[in-house]
């Protein structure tokens, strides 16, 4: 099979199975990408699947999701001083699968096994092993942590030395406005050390790597950010 | 006798002369000078035969190559056999403009840096081979030795001591090298990249670190312009410890290659620290390039 012909029938077929998810391809040099993204008012989910031109095969999914109310403030302070590339929502989840499979969502592993595609019927199975990838991992790992109070709970638990392993370039900030968004009553103590931090050690080194005053910068500007931001939730109380 | 014989090499090469440019007085010196070797000689007669080494001098000479060069006889042979081969249609390239014939040359003599030039090149005329079936034929070899490479280099490069543990590799980066807040330089393609996060006591995410190995086609094989000019000659002309790359490889293309895209994306940026610079050699064998030796770039025997 071509690889448009593979696209069209996997738009033809999608909708018989997918209700509230949008199918959404995108062929490139190598393959074709796939990704099921799904909206709320505060999250976007994504599942995402790849399809190889070399030997029309996939092998495995990942999902994620990406909560505006965080990555809309913070992806454009990485993006101003610390060098993150653009700002696309579908490709800077607030936590994925994959992040989580590494240390901490083992049971969700799937097996990276070729599967070729040769005929409709192959395109119907990939489709429905999407759809019970989506229901049986990716919507649990959704409905437990794609939310804001939830994510709070998470930075509650795990050691400050390991919020880089799930949340990425920018963890600790995120944690600060996350804490902010959640009235947590950890809030104040936390961004006071997060603060002292980065901006210390710049005013120590001024004339050290660059990436000193790229933190401090960026500290500095979270800060005048969570000093306008209000509350969503009160887990103060 | 001498005179006969060129009498009747004149004959031969008329419609020659008239169709391509041929300057039979340039060729005439050539023949009589007097470091003409027989060899060469003996295939203007294999030209009397049927065979069209004439054009094929004519190609080298009006592509500006010297004496030695343009009547090398394993040359002509070489350059005789492709343009005789109809599916690479060299002829119309060659007579259509005359310098694709140094393109020809530089593919023919580095096939595995040329497979390398082709991916980073903006020159119009070096993109122009990228689809030719010679080309092709010529890139294969390169990539024998890459596809060789990246299941064992992560191997290989661990024996040599290098950590590279809580690394993501990636072969076939494209990377850009950050000169100033919105300036690059130009594209530069690496075999194979090991990215590592490196946080600091708060648990951020300080900077990603790259660590870099480019294949070889043995240890005089040049690296490409780009990789010269913009990572090799900066760190020899700069005292700088590390160069900011910019990822260039669109998400697709690193989610195609197995690359979670939540760590490694299009856009993000790495650093170059000149102790991570690695170079694998073959075994300097043309049919069946195999692993040779790794060579860091602070070792004395890191050549440009």
């Amino acid at each position: 099979m071509e690889i448009i012909q593979i696209e069209k029938k996997l738009i033809q077929t999608f909708d018989s199975l997918f209700k509230t998810y949008e199918l959404s391809t995108n062929i490139a040099e190598e393959g074709l990408g796939i990704a099921l993204i799904k909206k709320n008012t505060d999250v976007l989910f994504n599942i995402r699947g790849f399809i190889n031109f070399k030997n029309l095969s996939y092998s495995s999914f990942t999902a994620g999701f990406t909560i505006s109310s965080i990555e809309d403030t913070i992806q454009p302070i990485l993006i101003k001083f610390l060098g993150r590339g653009l700002y696309q929502p579908e490709f800077s989840n607030t936590l994925s699968i994959r992040r989580f499979d590494k240390n901490y969502y083992e049971q969700t592993k799937i097996p990276q096994i070729n599967k070729e595609i040769k005929s409709d019927k192959d395109i119907l199975n990939l489709l429905k092993e999407l759809k019970k990838y989506t229901e049986e991992i990716a919507e649990p790992f959704f409905y437990k942590w794609s939310d804001l109070r939830a994510i709070n709970d998470f930075f509650d638990i795990i050691p400050q030395k390991e919020v880089g392993q799930y949340f990425g370039l920018g963890a600790s900030l995120k944690k600060a406005l996350v804490y902010k968004l959640c009235k947590n009553p950890n809030f104040e103590n936390y961004f006071e050390k997060l603060y002292g931090y980065y901006t210390k050690r710049y005013i120590a080194n001024p004339n050290g790597d660059e990436s000193l005053k790229k933190w401090n910068d960026a500290v500095i500007e979270l800060k005048e950010i969570l000093n306008k931001i209000e509350p969503i939730y009160n887990l103060e109380v | 006798m001498k005179l006969i014989k060129l009498f009747l090499l004149l004959f031969f090469s008329l419609s020659i002369q008239a169709q391509y440019c041929f300057n039979f007085g340039d060729w005439a010196d050539d023949f009589i000078n007097d470091n003409i070797s027989d060899e060469f000689k003996l295939l203007m007669k294999d030209d009397a035969l049927g065979a069209d080494y004439m054009s094929t001098w004519n190609y080298l000479k009006r592509g500006g190559f010297d004496f030695d060069t343009r009547t090398n006889p394993e040359l002509l042979r070489q350059l005789q056999t492709d343009v005789a081969n109809t599916k690479y249609n060299l002829q119309e390239i060659f007579e259509n403009d005359p310098d694709e014939i140094l393109i020809w040359k530089e593919l023919k003599d580095n096939p595995f840096n040329a497979s390398e030039i082709i991916k980073e090149t903006t020159d119009v005329r070096w993109l122009k081979w990228k689809d030719r079936e010679f080309a092709k034929a010529i890139f294969g070899k390169g990539n024998k030795f890459n596809d060789h490479m990246a299941p064992r280099i992560f191997t290989d490069l661990t024996a040599e001591g290098v950590d590279l543990k809580n690394t993501i590799q990636i072969d076939e980066l494209y990377i850009l090298p950050k000169k100033s807040a919105d300036i690059y330089g130009k594209k530069v393609i690496l075999d194979n990249a090991f990215i590592k996060e490196v946080t600091n006591d708060f648990g951020d995410l300080e900077y990603y670190k790259i660590i870099y190995n480019d294949n070889k086609f043995g240890p005089n094989s040049p690296w490409t312009p780009n990789q010269k000019e913009e990572i090799i000659h900066f760190f020899r002309d700069n005292l700088d410890e590390y160069i900011t790359l910019k990822i260039r490889s669109t998400n697709t293309t690193l989610l195609s290659k197995g690359i979670d895209t939540e760590i490694i994306n299009y856009g993000m940026e790495v650093r170059l620290y000149r102790e991570d610079i690695y170079k694998t050699l073959n075994n300097g064998n043309d049919l069946t390039p195999e692993f040779g030796e790794i060579i860091n770039m602070n070792s004395k025997k890191f050549k440009e």
